[in-house]
């Protein structure tokens, strides 16, 4: 059987080799077996001939061997914290997203979309390391350099996060079908970092819980650091229903 | 014998002719055969003979050509509702996948009546059988036709209830084929499963009230209750089944799939889908068409009698015709009801609309047309029948003021007058239900934005808008029972009420339109799940692009209009109770004043009076019999509501139970959707007895217990918190439902925010109220009354305050202990706990 490197990224962090194709690891994950646990799971597939010098991998084919009766290993947890970090980036491939009861949509990388006006104040849900919701004045790119930046005080090695829509009715106010906590807080929020007075990024909530979380995903996903940036293009609505019909209908359904 | 076996006898076309055959056979024989039967004894008591009316003198020729005419008419709108049901049938049924699902669907459906049809059937023979025996008066024939007539009424209504449910079973895979090529073709589909019910319930009312005209003519009043109560009873077992039914599966599905497992509605791995696609038709169809259909029954008896003892023929013969009208506007205005390919649902929800006006023209034009052609009162008529006299000033028809006669002589156009105010009346009760239900206006919005501030400011406010409600739709009934005593003003309380009876039949003129509007609801509903479960969009998409969201949507607003048309009618429903429980209410103060139903033709008007006088609350029996009264929609309520929560449980735990195999969880395998059927299917028949036995021996308990007025007084209460209890708890039940699905449509942050999550808490909350409970008051409320008065020659002998036969106060005593045994154990058994229960 062949052993397959999956780093998890939300809610948590960890490195996890398994026997499972991706498919089936993200239903694993998000339904387990005789448990039932649930929610939405993000996992990158990882480049399987992984070299680390950082993650213990050279017993790898020892701890990841199948059960006795011949079953796959399902999960084999390598490291579980700082993890996004010390993988390389060209190690990541592609995107898993799967949603409370099981249903697993991939996301290949993808060319980064063209950046809108600077001034334009922007929406992030950060998933790891940390997974606070912030509203900044930078685009995608520039929030990714900007907070690892180390000249930054406040800053992290590497990132994850979403770009999130937030479109506005004619009053100004945030879009009705947008399943935000508190609208007015995060309107709020982006007026502040669209003035852009005192500071270009803001936390709206550090630890959100995210309501129709796939309902407010914009262009996509970023995965970078100050050396790069990956993009994961998420699909336009009409493809989505019908391509992933399945999958949306349980994205945009669900109550967690 | 099967019920399948059945249902193919009688798809036969050999036993279709042979019935049609036998029909004319008999009329023809019927109206040549001059019988020497003697039709009046001296001492003025009937003696019986069948179909006397066609050789009777007092009856023209003209009236019994039109009665011929109406039934020609009911059998018309059968034959129409066979010839769209060919229709529907015809039409393309989608892919093998989508007719599995919908297979799935019917057979639920089937079983559920099959199993339904098994336990009541033996009931409705036990109870055709009682009737007979327990007859008070001396006419054989009569205690013949009471039971045969209960029985055909039962056979008929169970009939609706099934054929509606089958043809929407059918339905439904139709709509959601033709979907995915028009928008128009889809809609009509539905409608037009919709009409077969509905003309199927016009065809058979019509049908059972003429033919037991035409054979018991002037006597009809014992067979006409018979018929009444046996079309009441069934609507009652099918509303209080397909109520639990229907709710315990919804309730059930929706707390393990959506909120323990987070999966959508209609999901193929949750064990319940089947179970709640059924629900919507076994409770929707099946309940609601039957539940019109005693309406329809109960508001042509009331009428008939009270006709027959105010106008004499005239008055009983004229509702017929105005039926007929009503079939024949809804025959053309159904048929208009069409689409464009590519509308949308306000133009479609426009086109149910028009049918609807376009009927209610056609049938006020129609029965004013009539009225002036037939409601002359001359000389030679009133000599005849002279009871008339009393409804005109001194006697005298040409008395009557120019808005009561058109400035005609003679001329007495004040039942069309109390038609049009029915027409009027149901319009009304539309637009009251539409206005505190629907999404586009003021209750509903200011419901969806208090789920912001939380679950509890969403129930609350539910309470207020349902309270609401409930006074504004007492009002439109309140001012259309005032309307009818101005038109009657000066006349004798028998006419006024004759009067109200008449406005329930304006009010069920368009019965084929409102049921094609209600059943119009769950077939949409089900096309829209057949969609989701049995649609395939790659195969879709390769066919033409585009066309799998195109047919979603299609569904999508379908399924909006539906929605909307469902609700609209349920105000209809509630109002025709309360209508027809009225206007029975008349029936039930003269039958005390001249002691036996046999005896009705004998009242005075001065007998009428002195007897309705007697029923104040003065009295304290008459006060304790409406406290009584006015509880029991309450207990009622309670025991539904407590046998929804029971079901669910065991749907819940079968459900549990499946999602545990990591094969359906995964969606490798199917679940067993039968289990949760069968479990659904015997719940609901099980839970459904204790409400019954409730409806059934309380008008009973108190009557024997408390004497007559007495139980004059439980049917006042009873209607009048009825009515409040009904509307409060479906339109609190629908505004909720709607409030919940203006949030899914993306307002207040959509499906996942916090306010959609306070808005499923109203609606879980809402479920059992509006599609449970208060529905089922409806019939509950025409059961109570159909009993009371079924019973009340034996009551006025038996009962033990007052007994008019001596020495019997202990057949009393006995039949108060018995009613009270059996609802003591109707009341424990609504608050068992089931030993899997007893396991939580």
């Amino acid at each position: 059987m062949n052993i397959h490197y999956y780093m998890l990224c939300y809610r948590y962090e960890a490195l996890v080799a398994s026997h499972l194709e991706p498919v089936e690891f993200g239903r694993y994950m998000a339904l387990g077996t005789q448990k039932h646990t649930r929610g939405n799971v993000l996992f990158f597939e990882v480049n399987p001939d992984l070299k680390s010098d950082y993650f213990k991998l050279s017993d790898i084919q020892k701890r990841c061997a199948p059960h006795e009766d011949g079953s796959p290993k399902r999960s084999k947890y390598i490291s579980v914290y700082r993890v996004l970090e010390h993988l390389p980036l060209s190690a990541f491939d592609k995107l898993y997203l799967v949603t409370a009861d099981g249903r697993v949509m991939y996301l290949s990388e993808s060319q980064q979309p063209e950046e809108e006006k600077q001034h334009d104040a922007h929406l992030f849900q950060e998933l790891c390391p940390l997974s606070p919701l912030v509203a900044s004045a930078h685009n995608p790119s520039n929030f990714c350099k900007f907070i690892t930046d180390p000249a930054n005080p406040i800053h992290i090695p590497r990132i994850f996060f979403a770009d999130l829509l937030v479109d506005r009715d004619d009053a100004g106010h945030l879009a009705g079908y947008l399943p935000y906590a508190d609208p007015m807080h995060i309107l709020d929020c982006l007026k502040d970092v669209e003035k852009g007075l005192t500071k270009t990024t803001k936390t709206v909530s550090r630890n959100p819980v995210l309501h129709g979380f796939f309902r407010t995903i914009n262009r996509g996903f970023y995965l970078g650091d100050r050396t790069g940036v990956k993009f994961f293009r998420f699909p336009e609505r009409r493809v989505l229903e019908v391509e992933y019909a399945k999958w949306w209908r349980s994205a945009s359904e669900s109550l967690s | 014998m099967t019920i399948s076996s059945i249902s193919q006898f009688f798809r036969r076309r050999s036993t279709k002719t042979a019935f049609l055959v036998l029909m004319a056979v008999a009329f023809a024989g019927a109206y040549f055969i001059q019988p020497s039967a003697v039709i009046q004894s001296e001492t003025g008591s009937h003696s019986f003979s069948a179909f006397s009316l066609f050789w009777n003198p007092k009856y023209t020729e003209m009236e019994v050509v039109s009665l011929l005419a109406v039934l020609g008419i009911a059998v018309g709108g059968l034959i129409y509702a066979l010839l769209l049901s060919r229709q529907v049938l015809a039409a393309d049924k989608g892919t093998q996948k989508m007719q599995d699902v919908a297979n799935a669907v019917r057979k639920g459906a089937n079983a559920y009546l099959a199993a339904q049809f098994k336990q009541i059937g033996p009931l409705i023979i036990i109870i055709s059988a009682l009737l007979y025996f327990t007859y008070s008066g001396s006419e054989e024939a009569f205690r013949w036709g009471r039971a045969m007539a209960f029985l055909v009424g039962a056979i008929f209504s169970w009939t609706v209830g099934f054929v509606g449910m089958r043809l929407a079973t059918t339905g439904n895979l139709r709509v959601a084929a033709a979907a995915t090529r028009s928008y128009g073709e889809a809609m009509q589909l539905g409608y037009r499963t919709g009409t077969v019910t509905g003309m199927l319930t016009d065809g058979l009312g019509l049908l059972g009230g003429t033919m037991i005209f035409l054979i018991f003519g002037e006597s009809a009043y014992e067979a006409l209750l018979g018929f009444g109560f046996g079309g009441t009873l069934i609507a009652l077992f099918m509303r209080v089944g397909g109520g639990i039914y229907t709710k315990a599966a919804d309730v059930g599905a929706d707390l393990v799939g959506k909120i323990e497992k987070d999966i959508p509605e209609d999901d193929p791995r949750n064990a319940a889908t089947i179970a709640d696609n059924v629900g919507d038709n076994v409770g929707d169809c099946a309940g609601m068409a039957s539940d019109i259909f005693e309406s329809y029954e109960v508001t042509i008896v009331a009428a008939m009698i009270l006709g027959m003892a105010t106008f004499g023929h005239k008055g009983v013969i004229f509702p017929l015709l105005v039926r007929g009208i009503g079939v024949l506007g809804s025959i053309i205005s159904t048929y208009t009801v069409k689409a464009g390919a590519n509308d949308s649902s306000d133009t479609a929800l426009r086109s149910v609309h028009r049918g609807f006006w376009i009927g209610s023209a056609i049938s006020v034009i129609g029965f004013f047309a009539l009225g002036f052609f037939y409601l002359n009162f001359d000389a030679t008529y009133l000599a005849t029948n002279p009871t008339a006299l009393a409804g005109f000033p001194g006697g005298d028809p040409s008395a009557l003021s120019f808005f009561q006669n058109f400035g005609f002589p003679g001329l007495d156009l004040r039942p069309a007058l109390t038609c049009l105010i029915g027409v009027f009346l149901a319009v009304a009760l539309n637009k009251v239900t539409s206005y505190y239900t629907h999404t586009g206006h003021k209750p509903v919005q200011d419901l969806a934005k208090a789920c912001q501030t939380g679950h509890a400011t969403n129930i609350i406010q539910g309470f207020a808008l349902g309270y609401e409600s409930a006074v504004a739709a007492v009002l439109v009934i309140a001012v259309s029972i005032l309307l009818s005593v101005l038109v009657y003003a000066g006349a004798p309380p028998l006419f006024v009420a004759y009067g109200v009876a008449m406005t329930g039949i304006g009010m069920l003129t368009l019965t084929g339109n409102t049921i094609s509007m209600d059943v119009f609801g769950p077939v949409a509903d089900n096309a829209n799940g057949i969609g989701e479960m049995g649609y395939d969009p790659h195969e879709m998409e390769q066919e033409k692009p585009g066309n799998y969201h195109r047919a979603r949507q299609i569904l999508a607003d379908l399924d909006a209009v539906g929605n909307t048309t469902k609700a609209e009618t349920k105000g209809i429903a509630i109002g025709s109770a309360v209508i027809a429980a009225v206007s029975l209410f008349s029936s039930f103060i003269a039958v005390i004043a001249v002691g036996s139903e046999e005896n009705i033709h004998l009242m005075t008007l001065a007998q009428y009076a002195e007897h309705a006088g007697r029923l104040t609350f003065a009295d304290p029996n008459v006060f304790i019999g409406m406290l009584i009264g006015g509880s029991v929609p309450f207990l009622f309520s309670g025991m539904l509501i407590r046998a929804v929560g029971r079901a669910a449980y065991f749907i819940v735990k079968e459900c549990r139970i499946q999602f545990r195999d990591p094969e359906i969880w995964a969606g490798t395998k199917e679940p067993d959707y039968g289990r949760v059927v069968n479990i659904c299917t015997a719940t609901a028949q099980k839970e459904l007895i204790g409400p019954a036995i409730l409806a059934i021996m309380t008008p009973l308990m108190v009557g024997f217990l408390l004497g007559p007025y007495a139980l004059g007084g439980f049917l006042a209460g009873m209607i009048l918190v009825g009515q409040l209890l009904a509307v409060f708890m479906s339109n609190a039940g629908g505004a909720w439902d709607n409030a919940k699905k203006m949030i899914e449509d993306g307002i207040y942050g959509g499906k996942g925010s916090d306010a959609h999550k306070a808005a499923i808490t109203g609606d879980t909350v809402g479920d059992p109220l509006k599609d449970t409970a208060g529905p089922a008051i409806n019939p509950l409320i025409k059961v109570m009354n159909m009993v009371s008065l079924l019973a009340l020659g034996l009551v006025l002998q038996y009962n033990v305050i007052s007994p008019s036969v001596s020495g019997v106060v202990g057949t009393g005593i006995l039949v108060v202990v018995v009613c009270i045994v059996a609802i003591a154990w109707a009341i424990w058994q609504s608050g068992r706990e089931t030993l899997s229960l007893d396991e939580l």
